[in-house]
């Protein structure tokens, strides 16, 4: 079975510096995931040239099947020497991620990337060899789902040198907040962003280094369907509903015409559920065989508030995304924490509930809403697709 | 009514005056222990109000002390029998003995039954054993009282003598007093009326007598708070403190020590330390309930300065040093406030594996322990005590997001003036509708909420 790889990362640059010496690189090539984490020496302009081009070059080499050996050789060839102190590197971390799992992990004085599964660091035996004088570091393994494998800049080991820690927390401490945070639901976004988070806090909100996280979860590929609103045509209806109801994967539906052409052709129930109300989010509903049913725009609305509000690492959004039951926060989970991908199926009949004046929504406004949701879907790692009818 | 206990000693009594001092107690304690045994037989079951068990002593009462020249004593020996009496009936031991005499020792060895060693031990151990000697009240024709030369030198005028044994027809005697510095404040306190001089007792150490006088500070009234501030024990200092507003901000927080002192000098020292910051805060006191709960601060591997103990003794002090300054203090439940983060309010072990560190394993949020744990307990009494209702708010570019964590409810409002009305609105709506759905605990918030000025009852904390 094919695996799928949520990957997430993000960086904060070192305190008064506009451009981050970290850069990472995601390259999802057939049914593979590479990821290059690579910090460049020193901070600001010529860090960020020497990581960006460090990356580059080794994405595109490794992915391209090139040695370790090359990429090292192309890369000391390649990068811009320090007339000061005769060296030009970015130190990098090489993660290949294979459909099945298999794993291949190269390091050059980068911290050890963590692997979590089931909430522990696994201890990982690395092979060390030596390539331009520079000494490299290599491990294979093959990952399972639910698995984390978390790579990062060396500004996270020294998160809060002189500031909170006076060393700075360490490795060792580093995995230990990894292992003590671990939820089984996170997604590979809210681990990046809780340890960026985490570093930022014991920096005083002032990186001393450029301090950068890439999370990739292991995950069953659960795809959802999303079925908004009914399409232009009614000829179309019954093929939509019949491929939401073969769909395999998580079934979801929106909008209150769109659940009764469901409920219709499908020839099932449609119950409306009043067991959470809020005067916020219209009820949601219930049609056997579909996983969630619920209204449409102002749902649609809010599940974007709550996306909007994980994304932006807020706090207390644990609390939000997991904790609620109302229409929009059932939508939000199942995108966020269920599901790897979206295809959202939005029919672009017009709502007749929708056209009283006194209620300025348009179909614009349906449409702006999916395609907001599918890009936060995309920022955080998810695949996402949007078909039209 | 707070009382402050203040012990001078008797400068360099002569030969002569240290003799009439012992004696004098040693009358008192005979005397004491006579009467106490005297009253046992009529002594009803129950103890009686304290006028009933005056009354009991009477004229009558102290003829069996008359040989002892007690007259002086005859007030202070009966509030000291009663309080002994009260100690006794409270805790239903055995008959108290405060001393005994050559014939108790004879009874004991010449008694028929064998003797055990331990009464045999406490019979030696009460033997000739002097009770500190108790002036009942500060005045000048009897009892005792307390005066100060032309020159500066204060004295003591004991009354110590019956007519019949007056000393150059006098029935009192005086005492120069070794007052220091820490006397002498007291001592102008109680010149210029701080203070009243209550009772006091005189004691005998080795060759030294002392007096012990209790004098009386009125309460100030209290003054009006608009801050408070938290007092936890400290982890790289003796204490550590955080100032807090109404409505949660904190504004300050620092550590609180005293170098080169021990013992109960430190523990005064620190106790004045934190009446001070309340003070300069206009602060209300508030202090971990160490005597009936933990606050889970000593860890493996990590030194705490103060103990519990030690901590219990400044809360101690600092309590009646808050009332004789007319602040307002409170002692709360610790059990928490290392734990709990101050940003987000995720309350987990796990939070602390940095030992004298905190990182919230929810939101990354991370401080030193001291911080979390001091700001945790100076906002403690905000829910509590102001009834209002915290509700935690985050402005974001367009909008403005209200969370109420009792109910479970979170919204977003548009980021305008009226953001906050519109938030009560919504709730107020929220509630209307789901009222039957909520807990009790929920229900009685949410009911709270229900009336006309919502927006009063609501304390808006923002979240940065
Ligand atoms: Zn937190």
């Amino acid at each position: 079975m094919n695996l799928y790889i949520e990957t997430s990362w993000g960086s904060v640059n070192k305190y008064g510096e506009e451009l981050c010496g970290d850069k990472v690189e995601i390259l999802k090539k057939g049914e593979d995931t590479f990821i290059v984490l690579a910090d460049g020496l020193g901070s600001g302009v010529k860090a960020n040239i020497l990581a960006s081009l460090t990356s580059k070059i080794a994405i595109t080499m490794l992915s391209e099947g090139a040695g370790v050996q090359d990429v090292i050789e192309t890369m000391a060839s390649t990068l811009p020497v320090c007339k000061e102190r005769q060296i030009a590197y970015s130190t990098f971390s090489f993660i290949h991620i294979k459909h099945n799992g298999e794993t291949h992990l190269v390091e050059f004085d980068n911290p050890d990337t963590v692997i979590l599964r089931d909430g522990k660091a696994l201890f990982l035996p690395r092979e060390e060899y030596v390539v331009s004088g520079k000494k490299i570091r290599e491990t294979h393994i093959t990952l399972k789902p639910n698995d984390f494998c978390i790579t990062f800049s060396d500004g996270v080991v020294h998160a809060g040198v002189g500031k909170l820690l006076n060393l700075g927390w360490e490795h060792k401490n580093v995995v230990e907040y990894i292992e003590k945070s671990y939820r089984k639901e996170s997604t590979a976004f809210y681990v990046q962003n809780l340890l960026l988070q985490a570093c930022k806090s014991l920096y005083m909100d002032a990186p001393g280094d450029d301090t950068t996280v890439a999370v990739c979860k292991i995950r069953t590929p659960d795809i959802a369907y999303v079925m908004v609103g009914p399409p232009l045509s009614a000829e179309d209806d019954e093929k939509i509903v019949n491929a939401l109801i073969n769909f395999n994967g998580t079934k979801i539906v929106c909008g209150g015409t769109t659940s009764q052409i469901v409920s219709r052709i499908s020839k099932r129930e449609l119950q409306i559920m009043l067991n959470y109300i809020s005067p916020d989010v219209p009820p949601i509903g219930r049609i056997e065989g579909i996983d969630l049913v619920t209204e449409g725009v102002i749902t649609l609305g809010k599940c974007y508030d709550i996306l909007k509000r994980y994304e932006s690492g807020s706090i207390g959004r644990d609390n939000m995304l997991n904790s609620k039951k109302d229409g929009a926060s059932q939508l939000a989970q199942m995108l966020i924490n269920k599901c790897t991908g979206a295809k959202f199926v939005v029919g672009r009949a017009i709502n007749p509930a929708h056209q009283n004046p006194d209620l300025p929504i348009s179909l614009n406004l349906k449409l702006r809403l999916v395609s907001d949701i599918a890009e936060c879907l995309k920022r955080l790692g998810k695949t996402v697709e949007i078909e039209f009818y | 009514m707070p009382y402050k206990t203040m012990q001078i000693k008797l400068l360099n009594p002569s030969k002569s005056k240290r003799d009439l001092l012992e004696d004098a107690i040693d009358r008192y304690s005979t005397a004491f222990e006579i009467l106490l045994r005297e009253i046992k037989s009529i002594l009803p079951a129950v103890l009686p109000p304290k006028t009933e068990l005056l009354k009991l002593m009477d004229k009558n009462f102290f003829k069996c002390v008359s040989n002892l020249g007690v007259e002086p004593f005859k007030d202070a020996l009966k509030i000291d029998l009663a309080r002994l009496l009260a100690v006794y009936f409270s805790k239903k031991s055995s008959y108290p003995v405060t001393r005994t005499f050559d014939e108790d020792i004879m009874a004991l060895l010449d008694g028929e039954e064998k003797i055990s060693k331990p009464k045999l031990d406490a019979a030696f151990e009460k033997y000739q054993k002097k009770r500190p000697l108790l002036f009942c009240r500060f005045d000048e024709k009897r009892d005792y009282s307390i005066f100060q030369s032309e020159k500066g030198t204060y004295f003591a005028k004991l009354y110590l003598f019956n007519r019949k044994n007056a000393q150059n027809s006098k029935r009192y005697a005086v005492f120069p007093l070794d007052a220091a510095e820490w006397q002498q404040k007291f001592l102008n306190d109680m010149k210029s009326g701080i203070c009243t001089p209550k009772s006091a007792e005189l004691i005998q150490k080795k060759d030294e007598f002392y007096l012990n006088i209790r004098f009386w500070y009125p309460a100030l009234p209290k003054h009006h708070f608009s801050a408070y501030i938290g007092i936890v024990r400290g982890i790289n200092s003796d204490l550590y403190y955080a100032v807090s507003l109404k409505s949660g901000e904190i504004i300050s927080t620092g550590s609180i020590n005293v170098n080169n002192i021990y013992g109960l000098n430190k523990f005064h020292s620190l106790s004045n330390e934190i009446i001070r910051l309340a003070k300069e805060n206009k602060a209300y006191i508030i202090m971990e309930n160490l005597s009936t709960s933990n606050d889970n601060l000593k860890m493996k591997g990590l030194k705490v300065p103060l103990s519990v103990g030690d901590y219990n003794k400044i809360a101690f002090l600092v309590s009646y040093k808050a009332e004789l300054a007319g602040l307002e203090i409170a002692f709360v439940s610790a059990n928490s406030i290392f734990y709990r983060c101050t940003r987000c309010g995720n309350f987990k072990r796990a939070n602390r594996f940095l030992k004298d560190k905190f990182i919230c394993t929810m939101c990354g949020h991370s401080d030193n322990l001291e911080e979390i744990g001091s700001s945790n307990l100076a906002k403690t009494l905000i829910t509590y005590k102001n009834n209002k209702i915290p509700v935690y708010y985050k402005a974001e570019e367009n909008s403005i997001v209200f969370r109420l964590d009792i109910l479970d409810y979170e919204v977003v409002c548009a980021k305008s003036l009226s953001a906050a009305n519109e938030f009560c609105e919504r709730l107020k709506n929220h509630i209307a509708l789901n009222i039957n759905n909520f807990s009790k605990h929920q229900q009685f918030t949410a009911k709270k909420l229900l009336g006309e000025n919502a927006f009063s009852k609501i304390n808006f904390i923002e979240i940065k």
